[in-house]
């Protein structure tokens, strides 16, 4: 008795290894019954998301002969193993988790840009809220605070540092706190960190609560860089090469057009976000741009060594696909 | 001799399928290309590298010290209040909505509350943990201390006990087997909840440790966070396990001499409903 | 084993057992409305952020309500608790009674079981999602990592506290191990695997919805998840009430459940019997 529970134990443990390592191959959506490549995109549902939205609404998947579903995700740490399991197809995700899992040696290409940072502090979605008294005025001023971002080591954490470092500041003086974004403003008022970095409709609510924007890094340090960009994963997209161009010329055509009718990225915002119809009507809108650069890339990755973020820089050859 | 013998074949049986599992494990992932299986050998390097000592102070002490805040309170007033719970009805009668109402909020979903409630330092993580954790407690408590034979508390009111007498002497001797199943159930909640509670508002933890790995689809680390939580959680319950044995000593003993009197333990009353 | 007399002595309502006084009721309400003044006053004099009171809460819960948009996440987390909960009985049932019975096999397999039931089930949300995808499966597999061990333990608690006297009984008429097991084990350990089953249906419960929230996957947690990503903060704390209305009837039907199971309990008989 004894020793066959031992031995039916190893057994279970075993397979259970051994199941853990298959399951690592990208695989395609198949087809709809009208002979439509079935591909599930992966989006958190804000505005940056809406290029999509108008693209399924706007019929530019269809007359390439996609059948576009759009997926909730939240994060890239369970976006990319749902991409590398085949349940996505793309993903819409930041630039620095993209590296992050391309330095891990996980194979993700970026396919195609979304939307790039503002050039001016005006047309920038996010700033740094402070308290109306606070000391903090300018980014040079957040040397030695605590700072509220919504996910450390991550782009808007990368994007203070770097306008600090800018300024002549030292970024490891600062502090970086995670905080969700509908908790930030309270936490600045309440005095438990010295500033955030907020981001629409949440700033709009801040500035409205009577804290101050003090600057606005996005725009500061990374003026029409690359914001969000399309991933995929790499066997997919060797395995579907035809399909993955269709999607990425559709997808480029929503981005663009998404760019071109703001009014229409607001009516769209209304089905697939929770942003409450008064707030969004006032919100600023991301610059959609599908245009995507190595360059732009290098220079976050480069950003990421120099912050800290990885120890060197990756390989990036063949990051970016189109 | 013989004594040292016999611990040592004890531990010997102990450890034998935890060995052999480790040994499989070693074996079927060492030639692992996949980022999410890293083989054990790297894994267990990462935990030499990590844990023994280099972040241990910075990173394993506070989540400890947190736990041991947050369980420990959890424990002293889920106790009491269970207690209480439990020999009052009209009281049990009363709050229990509103504790079935709370048991049954995710602590993910409570971050928001409780950063806005105790903030983003230690005591929000304690806080989170001592939430989670109370539950278990509380509810075993007030089981165990229904299911104790009304005949008892009368004769214990004949005699003319004090209530905190009988407390101390009866209701907590009686309902301590049951009591301690709600201290184990909590303890790995309460590990649990280190994890969850260092998904905000952190900078430094095992928790924050594991997540920012997962982030950086740094997996190796992640696991080696995640044996640690592993061990942490095996050395924690071997100590309950110690303390129980100790304060339940008599009922052990009495379980041993196989007399039906010594029953005191089966359940006999509906739970709290 | 007299199962039948069982039956029909317990038929018989103890006093104890009878529901509480319509009054109880009264002092519920009277509790519940209590802290939902204090609550409300509370917000409107001192900040509390973004913390909704009561009646923007309850406003919002209701056009969820009136909306029509409550039933289809309500029915995911439910499809997803009940899948893991029924898996995870059914593995920590049989488990918990070998572990139960055999202290040598409990002693093999404790630091696994320690081991592996302290790993946060949070943990192992992106292995799962590689897995099994962000769906049904993940979420059921992550729910029975962190329900099967209460399960598993109580049944084990349950199975170490069966009466002496009939344990010696059923060795001395001898019978057989699948018997002893459906009528002295099982009959005996039912108390503790109800209480057990309860605790898991809340566990089963916590993990569905945090699960929903980290993957995310569809369901009241995602609901969550939308909700602040939009700012929409009333709707968020909305859902999470929904959520926990959604525990106390899941807890209100486990304990009705667990009644039951004890009724039979052999532990009665002695209580009718005296």
């Amino acid at each position: 008795m004894d020793r066959r529970s031992f031995l039916l134990a190893a057994g279970l443990s075993a397979t259970g290894l051994v199941a853990a390592c298959g399951g690592n191959q990208a695989r395609d959506g198949g087809t709809t019954a009208d002979g439509r490549v079935v591909t599930n995109v992966g989006v958190t549902p804000l505005l940056n998301a809406a290029p999509l939205y108008l693209g399924i609404k706007k019929g530019f998947f269809t007359s390439e002969g996609l059948a576009v579903t759009a997926k909730t995700i939240q994060t890239a740490a369970t976006a990319i193993p749902s991409m590398l399991k085949g349940e996505l197809q793309y993903a819409l995700v930041s630039t620095v988790p993209a590296i992050n899992a391309r330095v891990q040696g996980l194979q993700i290409n970026m396919v195609l840009g979304n939307d790039v940072y503002a050039q001016e502090a005006k047309d920038d979605g996010a700033a740094i809220l402070v308290r109306a008294d606070s000391r903090i005025k300018k980014s040079a001023d957040l040397a030695g605070a605590t700072i509220g971002v919504v996910g450390l080591k991550s782009m808007p954490e990368l994007a203070v540092r770097l306008a600090m470092r800018q300024a002549g500041a030292d970024p490891g003086s600062a502090q970086f706190v995670e905080l969700p974004y509908p908790e930030m403003n309270s936490a600045v008022k309440q005095g438990r960190v010295d500033a955030v970095l907020s981001a629409d409709p949440f700033l709009q609510q801040g500035l409205d609560q009577g804290l101050r924007q003090a600057c606005a890094p996005y725009s500061e340090a990374l003026p029409k860089v690359t914001g969000l960009t399309w991933i995929g994963a790499g066997p997919y997209l060797q395995e579907h090469s035809d399909v993955a161009q269709r999607f990425v010329r559709a997808m480029t055509k929503s981005v663009q057009y998404a760019a071109e009718h703001p009014d229409e990225v607001r009516a769209v915002a209304g089905t697939f976000t929770t942003i409450p119809a008064k707030a969004l009507a006032g919100i600023r809108l991301p610059i959609f741009d599908p245009r995507l650069e190595t360059a732009q890339v290098e220079k976050i990755a480069k950003a990421m060594v120099t912050e800290k973020f990885i120890t060197k820089e990756p390989d990036l050859n063949g990051l970016v696909r189109a | 001799m013989t004594r040292i013998m016999r611990i040592l074949r004890t531990l010997a049986w102990e450890f034998s399928v935890p060995l052999v599992l480790i040994v499989l494990w070693w074996m079927l992932s060492g030639a692992s290309g996949s980022l999410y299986y890293p083989p054990l050998s790297r894994i267990l390097t990462r935990f030499h590298e990590l844990w023994l000592f280099e972040r241990f102070t910075t990173d394993a002490l506070p989540s400890v010290t947190n736990l041991a805040v947050g369980y420990l309170s959890a424990a002293t007033i889920g106790i009491g209040l269970g207690v209480a719970m439990g020999l009052t009805p009209w009281l049990r009668e009363t709050v229990n909505p509103a504790v079935q109402f709370l048991r049954a909020l995710p602590a993910v979903a409570l971050l928001p509350l409780a950063i806005q409630l105790l903030g983003i330092g230690w005591s929000m993580k304690a806080g989170v943990i001592f939430f989670g954790s109370l539950w278990p407690i509380l509810l075993n408590t007030i089981d165990g201390v229904r299911s104790i034979d009304p005949l008892v508390n009368e004769v214990a009111r004949s005699y003319r006990i004090t209530r905190r007498q009988q407390v101390l002497r009866i209701v907590l001797p009686a309902a301590g087997p049951q009591i301690f199943v709600g201290l184990r159930a909590s303890l790995s909640v309460a590990v649990i909840l280190l994890l969850a509670s260092e998904l905000v508002g952190s900078t430094s933890g095992i928790g924050f440790f594991v997540l920012q790995a997962q982030r950086q689809f740094n997996i190796t680390d992640m696991w080696a966070g995640m044996v640690l939580l592993g061990v942490l959680g095996y050395l924690l319950n071997l100590g309950l396990q110690a303390i129980e044995r100790r304060v339940l000593s008599w009922h052990l003993a009495s379980r041993r001499k196989n007399r039906p009197e010594a029953r005191s333990q089966t359940k006999k009353e509906s739970a709290v409903d | 084993m007299t199962v039948t007399g069982t039956r029909e002595r317990v038929a018989v309502p103890t006093p104890r057992a009878r529901s509480m006084p319509t009054g109880a009721w009264g002092a519920k309400a009277g509790f519940v409305v209590a802290v939902l003044a204090v609550w409300e006053i509370g917000i409107r004099l001192g900040d509390f952020g973004a913390i909704p009171a009561p009646t923007v809460l309850g406003k919002a819960l209701v056009d969820l309500i009136a909306e029509g948009r409550i039933a289809a996440p309500v029915l995911d987390t439910l499809t997803s608790w009940a899948l893991g909960l029924l898996v995870s009985a059914a593995i920590g049932v049989p488990v918990g009674l070998v572990l139960g019975v055999s202290t040598s096999i409990y002693r093999l397999c404790r630091f696994l079981l320690d081991f592996l039931r302290t790993i946060p089930s949070l943990a192992l949300v992106p292995l799962a999602v590689l897995l099994y995808g962000s769906g049904l499966a993940s979420k059921t597999l992550l729910i029975t990592f962190a329900c099967v061990w209460p399960i598993m333990l109580q049944t084990v608690y349950g199975v170490r506290d069966i009466d002496p006297v009939a344990e010696e009984t059923c060795r001395s008429y001898r019978i057989r191990p699948v018997q002893r097991a459906l009528f002295l084990i099982l009959p005996s350990a039912a108390g503790y695997l109800a209480t057990g089953l309860r605790i898991a249906a809340g566990v089963s419960l916590l993990l569905s919805l945090s699960a929903e929230i980290i993957i995310p996957a569809p369901g009241i947690g995602q609901e969550i998840t939308m909700a602040q990503l939009g700012g929409a903060v009333p709707t968020m704390y909305a859902w999470i009430v929904a959520a926990g209305v959604l525990g106390i009837v899941i807890n209100f039907l486990f304990a009705r459940v667990e009644r039951r199971a004890l009724r039979w309990h052999p532990s009665q008989r002695q209580g009718g019997g005296r």
